[in-house]
């Protein structure tokens, strides 16, 4: 399916460049027609496209600074797809696993205050929670994730 | 984002303005390092004026909670806005820290733990 509407942006990978993903996407998704409590949805988008950012900056490119990435908004009937290109570092997704929750037993017995949850390994969690969909690929010179966030019929 | 610092009857009050994210978080680290001490562990952070706030900005809020808990004090956090509040409860961390409305509030929370 074509894109209704597509805006592609390229930023130095520096975390003060990231607030820039985020005023773009805000006014790209003021477009969107039928978009469910525009504020609430623009914040959720923001925030996972600030998570994979940071993981960009952090990971792809831990070592360098001469990093780019370029991100493209491709808005569909009541989908938003957001992809991210880099050519950093490749990222092992698969390493990743949930942070634990201040309840579970695994925490219990790792910490002195079972209240008292742990500091990293956020980031990579949210985004699942706030998406429908998460992929990254990497091959031999770019790697791409790509966010996938669809709302339904507003009323 | 701006950070303001106040004390009230020993406790401090940390307030926040504007972006509260991976690129403005060492500001906060570092106040914590330098404010919460052994005589100093009673900590309210006031997010009222946050309009942002991402699992980095998270993790520096949870290192000051932990240690603050060291020292036998407690980090609280108040004002949080809907949306700032979405990511401190998809990560459940909504159970670890204490929530109040205002800093009246986590005030009178930390007075009734003497």
């Amino acid at each position: 399916m074509e894109a209704v509407d597509l805006i592609q942006v390229e930023i130095p990978a520096a975390l003060r460049h990231l607030s820039i993903l985020s005023a773009c996407l805000a006014e790209f998704l003021r477009l969107a027609q039928e978009l469910p409590d525009p504020d609430a949805t623009i914040y959720r988008c923001q925030l996972a496209v600030q998570e994979i950012g940071t993981n960009i900056v952090e990971h792809a490119y831990v070592d360098r600074l001469d990093g780019r990435i370029r991100v493209t908004f491709s808005l569909f009937p009541r989908t938003l797809m957001i992809e991210f290109e880099d050519n950093g570092k490749s990222f092992d997704l698969a390493s990743v696993l949930p942070p634990k929750s201040p309840e579970t037993k695994a925490t219990r017995e790792t910490t002195r205050d079972p209240q008292i949850p742990q500091e990293r390994g956020f980031g990579l969690y949210v985004v699942r929670q706030l998406v429908d969909e998460m992929t990254y690929e990497t091959g031999e010179s770019q790697n791409r994730w790509r966010l996938v966030i669809r709302w339904k019929q507003s009323e | 984002m701006e950070l303001e610092t106040s004390t009230i009857d020993a406790i401090k009050v940390l307030s926040l303005s504007g972006r509260f994210d991976a690129q403005e978080a060492p500001k906060v680290a570092q106040w914590e390092d330098e404010q919460i001490t052994s005589d100093t562990s009673r900590v309210i952070v006031n997010l009222s004026g946050a309009n942002f706030l991402d699992s980095t900005a998270l993790a520096t809020l949870v290192k000051g909670l932990k240690r603050c808990r060291t020292y036998g004090g407690d980090l609280f956090l108040c004002g949080l806005d809907q949306r700032v509040r979405t990511i401190i409860e998809l990560t459940r961390l909504d159970r670890a820290f204490r929530i109040f409305d205002d800093i009246d509030a986590a005030l009178l929370a930390f007075s009734t733990l003497d």
